[in-house]
């Protein structure tokens, strides 16, 4: 499962507003066009990374460089967000 | 991850004021050409006007435009006319700016919507499409727009709109020639499964021109009209018992609102000001770029001070009232609040139907006293 990638779905753009970064989706294929989606910090650090695919060890790896968290915390946290990513249709699994 | 749905988007922007002034939701005419003539309307001109056509912003200026209102943190972008159809390049427009992120809405009159057209939208939706219903039948419509075969072309719009699941809002202007569909026109709304608004504020052309205000409802008309609809009744109460007696028009600076603050307008022309309807302050923007405007010129319009007070300082009503510096640039030639016999009318009208203790604020009412 740790090995699993995923990248961003390219039909999502990422806008900085004020302090803020959003994701917009752009095509009618992704999921609630009339949603926003605002990320927290943590968030936008991981949607950072996910410009490239990256799996869910290099994910949990980067989180506990960046937050100074324990292994255990930052995976729960990755597969977290990997989780709201997934049902907001905003990434993609590369097979 | 924060999830902002539909409903958190009045709480994700209260979020983004906090973070200062920044042109969050822009207004852009790509044209002021429309294919009807609507006798009410503040800004039409005949879609085959070519000196018109020749002044509009081009393409290449509308995509320049985008990326510099992208860069400068602009979310929401409404794209408006005119009728938006007309251009012939309305497509590129469009998916220039769907593709740089902006949550997009359209205004249009759905009467040039193809199968085809409907398609494109279907293909990359925009955030919300309004349209504008001029009466539930075609007498009506047709006495509203001037234009012969109008009411069905724009039915078959709504259909093709409809048929692909876009998301529509239907919405009227209140008018002393299409007030008693008002019903009709709302269970139209209610058939597609859209929402519906309206309004009745008309004010003059933005060229001064003041035929329009001859299809203002009375301000006795316009509430019994709004006396029909049980939401809009329970939002005025909500209004009235929240923001009467309340200054925030009484301080010294003239802008209350959002405009040129979190907002701002450009027209056809590259002209930005901060709304739609306060466009003696406009700034050419072709001549330089968005950030010099916004940061600039339209920073200081939003610090403009009030000169004297006026009666519309000190009025009790003043928080429920459609007065604006827009309007007062219409109808008085200043951008200062100053009192509009039939704003002021229109105001009094529904504190006298909403208000819970509506003889207290009336009897108080200054707005006439100074004109």
């Amino acid at each position: 499962m740790l090995s699993q990638r995923f990248e961003r779905d390219p039909a999502i753009v990422t806008r900085r507003i004020a302090s803020e970064v959003v994701l917009v989706p752009v095509r009618s294929s992704t999921k609630a066009m009339g949603a926003i989606f605002a990320l927290n910090d943590t968030a936008a650090f991981v949607w950072n990374i996910l410009a490239q695919p990256a799996t869910i060890a290099e994910l949990t790896t980067a989180l506990v460089d960046e937050y100074d968290v324990d292994i255990a915390q930052a995976q729960a946290d990755v597969l977290e967000l990997l989780t709201q990513f997934n049902e907001a249709q905003v990434i993609q699994e590369v097979v | 991850m924060e999830l902002c749905t539909e409903t958190g988007a009045s709480e994700f922007n209260h979020r983004l004021v906090q973070h200062g002034r920044a042109p969050v939701s822009m207004s852009l005419e790509i044209t002021e050409r429309c294919n009807l003539n609507c006798q009410h309307c503040y800004i039409n001109l005949p879609a085959n006007d070519k000196a018109a056509r020749q002044r509009e912003l081009t393409t290449a200026e509308c995509k320049r435009l985008f990326d510099e209102l992208a860069e400068a943190g602009t979310l929401w972008l409404l794209i408006t006319g005119g009728e938006i159809m007309l251009r012939r390049d309305f497509e590129e427009i469009y998916l220039y700016a769907r593709n740089q992120g902006f949550i997009l809405s359209i205004y249009s009159n759905a009467t040039m919507v193809t199968p085809k057209r409907a398609d494109f939208l279907a293909m990359y939706p925009p955030h919300l499409i309004e349209v504008t219903l001029y009466g539930a039948t075609a007498e009506t419509y047709e006495a509203v727009t001037r234009v012969p075969g109008s009411y069905k072309k724009c039915i078959d719009g709504l259909r093709l709109l409809a048929e692909r699941g876009l998301r529509v809002q239907l919405k009227t202007v209140l008018l002393n020639i299409n007030s008693h569909e008002f019903l009709q026109m709302k269970a139209i709304a209610a058939e597609f499964g859209w929402e519906f608004r309206y309004d009745g504020m008309i004010h003059p052309r933005l060229n001064g021109d003041r035929t329009p205000t001859t299809l203002r409802l009375s301000p006795e008309e316009l509430v019994a009209v709004e006396q029909l609809d049980a939401d809009r009744v329970e939002e005025w109460q909500e209004y009235c018992d929240g923001f009467l007696g309340r200054q925030a028009k009484g301080g010294e600076k003239t802008f209350n609102c959002g405009a040129a603050y979190q907002s701002g307008h450009v027209d056809a022309y590259g002209m930005v000001s901060p709304c739609m309807i306060t466009r003696s302050r406009a700034i050419d923007w072709r001549s330089t770029d968005f950030d010099t405007v916004w940061n600039g010129y339209l920073a200081e319009t939003r610090e403009t001070r009030n000169t004297e007070t006026t009666a519309c300082n000190s009025c009790e009503m003043s928080m429920v009232c459609t007065n604006c510096p827009g309007w007062s640039t219409l109808e008085r030639g200043t951008l200062e609040n100053r009192p509009i016999e039939w704003v002021c009318d229109s105001t009094k009208a529904r504190v006298g139907a909403f208000a819970a203790d509506a003889e207290k604020w009336l009897k108080n009412a200054l707005c006439l006293e100074v004109v």
